[in-house]
């Protein structure tokens, strides 16, 4: 399994390598406060790392992923290395953002930029990493989902499209709840999110026994 | 050697539509363990198709396969392990090394035999630290055939396995191929175009055509079954010993029959007009029953086809 999952990983190097980037800068020059919510870029850059990743990592053309399907693993091998290794790219992002906030350079960069908020910053941006953390989850659930649903033997990868436009909107709206919600409507936001992505994942796990592999 | 033990591969009625392209229809088939198989088909004939099918790649349409009598769609079982495929167009991507190769294969199975891969790269200087990009086509045929045959996999299923492969490269596949079939029981279904390199290492051969199956057979008895008679003159159907099945009737210049008699009814019987007769090589048979001489399966001429001779006659 971790020949897998490493081989998967060195296939979204270049993509995470771009994320890392993204996300470092986003999060050491962000002069606000990064409440997730309310940084729409942040959440962009989860959304379309997320497209990447499930791009690259669905790709079971015969030079891509595919090529490990003619090699003796069993489909559902090849799932979870699949899907691990998608979480973990959104893992990295999340240590990384951890790492830079708690360890106080954020801090100190935007004291360099002479931001008044610096030194009270850190305490209450680390309850965002979570939400970036469910939004993956939750992403790669839909995303892994969509290709998953457009190789199966009976094409009906449009249903799989919309199925995930449906729910991305969904999810989109029910984070902009999240500005000013009490804990209360937080947790339900984020066990709906949660239920939700779980769902996928199933859905995901079964669905990918019968994905075809063309050349 | 092939034993009496229950089919390695089975199919039942399995066929594959793309589209409205019916690409393999009702083949039925199977492969016993230790066996290696020629699987011949001119271009189209549903070789690739029926091998990803037995790989589990893609679904069938209609009917069933069973390999180690586990259904091979969908391809999620403890099977998948004991099965090596090569088919063209799966290939790595271009960055991997092929010590990177090796660590796939060495997680697929539990057998991988790291030593005599070591030993087949050296004998042919490929170097673990070598990238896929930089590799020729047959140092990356090899490269794929290496992961296979050290996975020590219990079914091989390999489409154009010697395609860009060097003669003494094609001996070498074969001789392993043919070597771990006699000494593990190794079965083997090969699909290719290269009938002389075939023959050599196959019990039987499995002829695909117009998207079936229309022939499987041991290959010595097909040899010793097929016979290509001369004759000074056309003989009547009715003069040919009954169970005689005509192949192929020539009729440019000298009559020429192609017949199979699975009774052994020509053994010591005679064809009326007869002058010679000689056993067919595997490739004119191959050609006989893919239409490529003139006739249909109903041992009717063709009349667009019918100058078409089997020999090649080098230029004058």
């Amino acid at each position: 399994m971790l020949t897998l999952i490493r081989w998967q990983l060195k296939q979204l190097f270049w993509i995470n390598l771009i994320a890392l980037i993204y996300f470092i800068l986003m999060t050491l020059y962000k002069q606000e406060a990064i409440l997730f919510a309310r940084s729409q870029w942040l959440m962009l850059g989860v959304f379309l790392h997320c497209c990447g990743v499930a791009l690259i990592a669905g790709r079971s053309s015969p030079r891509g992923s595919g090529f490990l399907y003619s090699q003796g693993f069993s489909r559902d091998q090849l799932w979870w290395a699949n899907f691990l290794a998608s979480l973990m790219s959104g893992v990295f992002v999340c240590l990384l953002i951890y790492v830079v906030i708690a360890t106080g350079f954020r801090a100190a960069v935007q004291s360099l930029h002479g931001n008044p908020w610096a030194p009270v910053m850190g305490s209450i941006e680390l309850s965002a990493i979570k939400w970036i953390a469910l939004e993956y989850l939750l992403l790669f659930a839909l995303f892994h989902y969509v290709w998953v649903r457009a190789r199966q033997p009976a094409r009906d990868s449009a249903a799989g499209w919309m199925i995930a436009i449906a729910m991305t909107s969904f999810v989109g709206v029910g984070y902009e709840r999240l500005n000013g919600a009490n804990a209360t409507r937080s947790i339900m936001i984020a066990s709906f999110a949660l239920g939700l992505a779980l769902l996928f994942v199933i859905a995901n796990w079964k669905f990918h026994r019968s994905v075809e592999v063309q050349a | 050697m092939p034993t009496n033990s229950p089919s390695i591969v089975r199919t039942e009625n399995i066929g594959r539509i793309f589209g409205a392209n019916p690409v393999l229809q009702d083949v039925t088939f199977q492969l016993q363990p230790g066996t290696v198989t020629a699987l011949l088909g001119p271009n189209g004939a549903g070789k690739t198709t029926l091998l990803k099918l037995l790989c589990g790649l893609i679904a069938p349409t209609t009917g069933m396969s069973w390999v180690f009598d586990t259904p091979s769609w969908p391809a999620n079982n403890k099977a998948c392990a004991r099965v090596g495929c090569l088919l063209d167009g799966f290939e790595p991507p271009a960055a991997m090394k092929i010590q990177h190769l090796m660590q796939l294969s060495r997680a697929a199975g539990p057998t991988f035999n790291q030593q005599r891969a070591d030993q087949l790269l050296k004998s042919h200087n490929l170097k673990p630290s070598q990238r896929w990009s930089t590799l020729s086509k047959g140092q990356k045929r090899w490269t794929l055939l290496i992961m296979l045959l050290c996975r020590e996999c219990d079914l091989l299923l390999l489409d154009e396995p010697a395609d860009g492969l060097d003669p003494q490269t094609r001996i070498e596949l074969y001789r392993l191929i043919r070597e771990e079939a006699n000494n593990r029981e190794l079965t083997a279904l090969i699909a290719t175009h290269i009938i002389t390199d075939i023959e050599r290492v196959s019990d039987e051969v499995a002829v695909l055509h117009r998207n079936s199956i229309i022939l499987q057979a041991d290959l010595e008895d097909l040899r010793e079954q097929v016979h290509v008679i001369s004759c000074s003159s056309v003989p009547e159907k009715e003069d040919l010993p009954e169970g005689v099945e005509v192949l192929h009737q020539s009729e440019s210049g000298d009559c020429t029959l192609w017949l199979r008699d699975q009774k052994g009814l020509l053994a010591e019987a005679k064809v009326p007009f007869e002058e010679s007769r000689r056993k067919g090589t595997l490739e004119e048979i191959f050609l006989t029953l893919t239409d490529r001489n003139g006739t249909d399966r109903n041992g009717e001429i063709d009349q667009t086809n019918q100058q078409v001779d089997l020999a090649i006659q080098p230029a004058k």
